[in-house]
């Protein structure tokens, strides 16, 4: 086991006690996760809807986590797949509000913010029309092209991400490119 | 169109470098104040139970340990006690109404540190406002947890942008540029140049504490008061994009007598 690797799994044995811990995993996970549901859904209040649910699914669960193989940011991808899944699927999201969850503290500017990361989503013209493709094939096709390509993951990363054979992601990906190709042209 | 030009395409596209630091910052603290507010209904159904269930005498005990075990080790606090206790101290509440906010809130074993922070001031308010805004000061204050109350407060003055002479020489040449053609044979009188905090409070947890750290924002700006021609003007200007922002006559010429209202330009 690698150092990284090792010192998560400390973490993750000391946020099952106390949650100071699981904010230092929540700092090292915050931007995968909103990069990565970005990616698949390309609209930002989604992308930080399905992650709040995300890290607030991972937080009600984390004593039930138990490592056999998958890694903790590998077990907050397959939770943010499902939370997407479940996003395409009924095509209208509700998730967990802040006020659910909280008492608002006032903090600087995050609707400028939001503002100014559409704005910066929108300038990307290429991706979004790519993205806008990607989104026309089923589901399990998506997971596998973003993990592989946007998301850099190793095969064999997606294969425990998914819980799936490494094969069975092979050829995914290879019949999710073929059907994004037939969507280009 | 091959797999492999789709395959060239997906690995080579830019993709989006998108952050919300202040969705971060929100999820986080809610998700805490969830952790903790669960645990202590968790513990006040628990008391609840052993209250109805367990014969008296174990009840004390139970009391007693209850008691040991919040008074010595940490208790449960949410965010929103631990605003409530800062907000109890009257040198925290004189701060907040002279313009300040609470920022962020880290809760570490038996303490709790509170940023306090001037309030951002809208671009569109007042010179004077903006100006006056410099003077709030913001504060790192120390809740411990087991005395429930303010034990430190350390006030922070957020650092001001000082300017070389090289950017008051930039400063003159922006209000020529902008003055022009009436600057031709007028002189230029700068009375006043004025910069704005362009410095944002952030409070960072480092293991067992906590460090305020004085972050330099991407802009420069300055208001200055300089006098062309027989007016006094008020300007803000911004130093990275060389432009002023907005104009205000002060005093007007005895030319201009009998209108006292100011212009902006």
């Amino acid at each position: 086991m690698n150092f990284g690797l090792k010192k998560e799994k400390e973490l993750v044995k000391r946020a099952q006690k106390e949650p100071e811990a699981f904010s230092e995993l929540y700092d090292q996970n915050y931007s995968k996760i909103f990069g990565y549901t970005l990616k698949r859904t390309a609209n930002i209040e989604t992308a930080q809807d399905i992650t709040s649910e995300t890290f607030l699914k991972a937080l009600k669960n984390i004593k039930k986590f138990k490592w056999k193989g998958v890694s903790f940011s590998c077990w907050l991808y397959r939770i943010a797949s499902n939370e997407i899944a479940n996003y395409f699927r009924k095509n209208k999201y509700r998730a967990i509000s802040f006020e659910k969850i909280s008492e608002p503290i006032s903090l600087s500017n995050p609707s400028q913010e939001l503002i100014e990361a559409e704005e910066q989503l929108k300038r990307q013209k290429d991706f979004l029309e790519l993205q806008q493709k990607i989104t026309k094939l089923p589901d399990v096709y998506q997971e596998v092209i973003v993990l592989k390509f946007f998301e850099k993951k190793k095969i064999k990363e997606i294969a425990k991400i998914l819980g799936k054979k490494e094969g069975t992601v092979k050829s995914l990906l290879h019949r999710g490119v073929k059907k994004l190709r037939k969507l280009m042209e | 169109m091959k797999d492999e030009d789709v395959i060239k395409k997906l690995e080579k596209i830019k993709l989006p470098q998108i952050e919300i630091p202040s969705h971060k910052k929100r999820l986080k603290m809610a998700l805490f104040n969830w952790k903790y507010g669960k645990e202590k209904k968790a513990e006040s159904i628990f008391l609840g139970l052993r209250k109805v269930l367990i014969p008296l005498g174990t009840v004390a005990v139970v009391f007693v340990i209850i008691l040991i075990v919040s008074n010595l080790i940490a208790p449960q606090y949410t965010l929103a006690e631990v605003k409530k206790i800062a907000m109890k101290d009257p040198q925290v509440k004189e701060l907040i109404e002279k313009g300040a906010e609470i920022k962020d809130i880290e809760i570490i074993k038996n303490k709790a540190y509170v940023l306090i922070s001037p309030k951002e001031v809208s671009e569109d308010s007042p010179i004077e406002t903006q100006i006056e805004k410099r003077k709030i000061k913001g504060a790192l204050v120390e809740i411990g947890l087991k005395e429930k109350e303010v034990v430190k407060i350390k006030e922070i003055t957020p650092k001001v942008i000082s300017l070389t002479q090289q950017e008051k020489e930039k400063i003159k040449n922006i209000i020529k540029e902008s003055e022009f053609p009436q600057i031709a044979g007028e002189t230029l009188e700068i009375e006043k140049i004025e910069p704005l905090s362009t410095y944002q409070l952030d409070l960072i947890k480092k293991d067992d504490t906590v460090e305020v750290l004085q972050k330099e924002k991407e802009d420069k700006k300055v208001i200055i008061i300089y006098k062309i021609e027989d007016k006094t003007k008020q300007g803000k200007i911004d130093l990275i994009k060389r432009e002023i922002e907005k104009v205000e006559i002060l005093e007007k010429s005895e030319k201009l007598e009998g209108s006292s209202e100011r212009t902006e330009k």
